[in-house]
């Protein structure tokens, strides 16, 4: 009962790659027509791109470039999912702090990371440093403020029923506040992925530190457009398996109760 | 607290069986939100396999004090003694998890005893039985069950942690009426074959009458119980011409249920 269960949402989640499929597909079209109207130069289409890309990644070469910008991105996502998270929770429970850092966020989510990469350059110049505390800050508010909500819009009565049962205030933290809390910072933990990738490749484009940013400066100075779009082509391959291999599947086992509220029609 | 407490539990039932002592003694309670008083002087006690019912106008604290009982809030002043070994509640809003399935629900306060796996299935097993919980819908979701479906999981929750107490905060307020004595009769049935002593707040004093052996009554403003009545006969065996005697009886006759009825709807909580 619970395999076939199982074996059924797998295979319905296979089942919607199809329509992810014709998705892209119809994208393709698009791209395909505008490079027919525009030319090779301006824009090579999109078999072409394809062929550069994995002729990019035969490349062991390209592997190492794009490590380097996995690894910051990476590295400073880690670093602001903790700092937001365990922020936030902290904050959270504590109205007086909602208010004193809510300012303090609006302003950081108004600076735009252009501002900060600059900043990043003058304090750390052309190293990892540069990259890591520009993604650092572009992340940081949005997994802090959901973290927040999260803990604001906790059930109270649900603690209450808990705490009747006998619970103390870690077994409660556990059971009820991480599992709402979640629902919260887990969609902002996805957002905050994707902007740590797009920021550390611009990060790395502007500061001049080698990586996919890297890559793409090059293909710029060199008028390669295949090569530069190529690279955003490998850019999003790998955020696209991030987030349908990992995100959306542990999303899915978090929002089950969700989709049973819904007993037909489409599925998503 | 726990399983390992229910090996003790027959000789540990049977002594407390003998002379009913009380289950639950409130002395002198007093509460206030925010400086305003909302209880003063409530002193009310409980015999074990004894169901009170607490009624009186809607906001005059009931539920306050229920809360208070049941130790999810701590009384300003004045003391709560609670001589039972477990108690479970059953709230107005079911307030059941909407990510766990009912019976996910159920066995959630087995969490916090220390209790075996299999020990865990037949306690969850048994409790839904008893709320007459269909096995097909335990695998459902709390959004997939209708109202009176979840009120049941919710009082089948109350029933898994083996209470000899049992806290009713207007449990069946939102049912409709065929549902609402189905749940009674529910509330009865395992009152007496459980044997666990209630607190039962409400504010239908037809409910209150049929579930219950004695019948509180509160001030509107909170400052104490006015006073008591015992209802006649057993819970279950009343008729509905008795029932209805009963009530019209306290209402017409009865001084002390004048004010029940009395709601200020803006000063309610």
């Amino acid at each position: 009962m619970y395999v076939l269960d199982r074996l059924g949402r797998i295979g319905r989640f296979v089942w919607s790659g199809w329509a992810g499929l014709a998705g892209l597909s119809l994208f393709a079209a698009i791209w395909q027509a505008g490079h027919e109207h525009y030319g090779s130069f301006i824009l090579p289409a999109p078999l072409e791109t394809l062929r550069t890309a994995l002729d990019q990644l035969a490349d062991p070469l390209s592997w190492e470039v794009a490590g380097i910008t996995v690894l910051r991105a990476v590295e400073g996502f880690g670093l602001s999912a903790l700092v937001g998270a365990i922020g936030g929770l902290l904050v959270g429970y504590s109205p007086a702090a909602i208010r004193l850092t809510r300012p303090v966020v609006t302003v950081l989510l108004g600076v735009p990371p252009i501002a900060w990469i600059v900043l990043a350059m003058i304090w750390f110049g052309s190293t990892d440093g540069t990259i890591v505390t520009t993604v650092v800050v572009a992340t940081v508010p949005l997994i802090f403020v959901a973290a927040v909500e999260g803990v604001a819009t906790r059930d109270r009565g649900l603690d209450d029923m808990a705490r009747a049962f006998g619970a103390g205030p870690v077994a409660r933290f556990w059971s009820l506040g991480m599992r709402h809390i979640a629902a919260y910072l887990f969609p902002s933990l996805t957002v905050g992925l994707g902007t740590a990738f797009k920021v550390a490749v611009m990060a790395e484009l502007l500061a001049n530190t080698g990586g996919i940013g890297g890559a793409l400066a090059m293909a710029r100075t060199n008028l390669d457009v295949p090569q530069a779009l190529a690279w955003v082509l490998i850019a999003v391959a790998a955020l696209i398996c991030v987030e349908y291999g990992f995100v959306q599947p542990v999303r899915a086992e978090l929002e089950r109760w969700r989709d049973a509220a819904r007993p037909w029609g489409v599925k998503r | 607290m726990g399983c390992e407490t229910v090996t003790t539990m027959p000789e540990e039932r049977s002594r407390r069986a003998e002379p009913p002592g009380p289950a639950l003694v409130l002395k002198d309670v007093a509460h206030a939100y925010l400086g305003r008083t909302v209880l003063e002087y409530v002193t009310l006690s409980v015999w074990s396999g004894e169901v009170v019912a607490l009624v009186g106008p809607s906001g005059c604290g009931k539920s306050t004090l229920l809360h208070i009982a049941a130790d999810i809030v701590e009384p300003l002043r004045g003391s709560v003694e609670r001589h039972y070994r477990r108690h479970g509640v059953v709230f107005q809003d079911p307030r059941l998890l909407p990510w766990a399935t009912a019976r996910d629900n159920i066995r959630y306060p087995l969490r916090f005893h220390r209790c075996s796996r299999s020990e865990r299935r037949a306690r969850t097993e048994s409790a839904a039985a008893r709320a007459e919980l269909l096995p097909e819908d335990l695998d459902k979701y709390p959004v997939e069950l209708s109202g009176g479906m979840r009120q049941r999981t919710a009082i089948a929750r109350a029933l898994t942690v083996e209470p000899d107490f049992i806290y009713f905060d207007e449990p069946f307020t939102g049912l409709d009426v065929a549902l609402k004595r189905r749940m009674q009769d529910l509330v009865i049935e395992s009152a007496r074959s459980v044997r666990f002593a209630a607190l039962f707040v409400t504010h239908d004093l037809m409910e209150a009458a049929r579930v219950a052996h004695r019948i509180a009554v509160m001030d509107t403003d909170g400052r104490g119980i006015r006073g008591e009545r015992v209802v006649p006969g057993e819970p279950g065996e009343r008729s509905d011409a008795d029932l209805f005697k009963i009530v019209s009886g306290f209402l017409n006759d009865d001084p002390l249920f004048r004010h029940v009825h009395d709601v200020d709807e803006r000063r309610a909580i």
